[in-house]
């Protein structure tokens, strides 16, 4: 009786663990006009576009002059697609602004760095020569 | 036991291999299985704990912290291999252990831990690969196949 308590204990463990339901959408930071150096209107229209996407559970993104920086967090099925989902919204960023660079990644570290220079360029912390600094990281990153 | 070798035992012989297989205990599949899924998956979480560990602390990403997580990986399992904890956990988990890098790694370690008293250069440099060696050779061959496989159909399949 004990055993198979614990059994079906494991089989509701693990059927909880594959729940993807319970990923719900974060919503993004919108900083806008907020940052005093760099307007990040495109990159917030652009973070907008991609979280429509099905498979995208949260983003996070900035821009620098022409370049958008965008990182992904995808539902954990839809890691099988990283390729196609990274090129649907690279595709979808260019269409709404042919002339801009758009980088998607969904690499952690790339979505983690991004979060902290969302954060302050929102609090207006960061200084323009930092941000250049971080712009060629987070580029590094990216190329892996 | 092979069709062929049944036929070479005398009837008495065969009457015992009968009787031994009825009284054998049956071994429990099923348990062995989820106890292999459990380890092994226990394993590739410590794994993921690593890489997130390196992610989030030292300048890796996603992909370049792969290398210094399997690194860390081998030297906690020779390492728990050296203290004869990892034969332990081999032995209630099987295959789940024997599968991942750490399993390669104990591998590696207890064949050179079993030789060191035959010398460095014959005992430990020459039965250190004696287990892995067959993984090396097929898992190189398997890449070699596979690394075939891949070019035709990109070559020639248009994928």
């Amino acid at each position: 009786m004990n055993k198979v308590a614990v059994f079906l204990l494991i089989i509701l463990f693990f059927i909880s663990g594959c729940n993807v339901a319970g990923q719900g959408d974060v919503k993004p930071l919108y900083i806008g006009g907020q940052s005093k150096i760099f307007d990040q209107t495109k990159a917030d229209e652009a973070k907008q576009i991609v979280l429509s996407m099905d498979e995208v559970v949260a983003v996070r993104g900035a821009t620098l002059e022409g370049d958008i920086f965008v990182a992904l967090k995808v539902k954990q099925f839809d890691r099988l697609f990283l390729d196609r989902i990274r090129k649907e919204a690279a595709d979808k960023i260019k269409k709404r602004f042919p002339d801009a660079k758009a980088h998607v990644s969904t690499d952690k570290k790339v979505f983690l760095e991004l979060e902290k220079l969302e954060k302050e360029l929102y609090e207006n912390k960061i200084k323009k020569s930092e941000i250049e600094k971080r712009w060629s990281r987070i580029e590094d990153f990216m190329k892996g | 036991m092979s069709d062929q070798k049944k036929k070479n035992l005398t009837p008495v012989q065969q009457e015992y291999q009968s009787l031994a297989k009825k009284r054998e205990i049956k071994r429990p599949v099923m348990k062995n299985c989820i106890k292999a899924f459990l380890v092994g998956g226990f394993i590739c979480f410590i794994g993921q704990f690593i890489q997130t560990f390196y992610v989030h602390f030292f300048e890796f990403n996603e992909r370049t912290a792969g290398n210094p997580t399997v690194a860390t990986m081998i030297f906690i399992a020779v390492l728990l291999t050296g203290f004869g904890v990892y034969d332990r956990i081999g032995q209630f988990a099987g295959a789940g252990s024997a599968v991942p890098v750490t399993g390669f790694a104990n591998s590696v370690a207890s064949a050179a831990i079993e030789h060191r008293s035959e010398g460095y250069v014959l005992g430990v440099g020459g039965n250190m690969f004696k287990l892995a060696g067959s993984v090396i050779v097929f898992g190189t061959f398997a890449a070699f196949v596979v690394a075939i496989i891949k070019t035709i159909l990109i070559q020639w399949g248009g994928l």
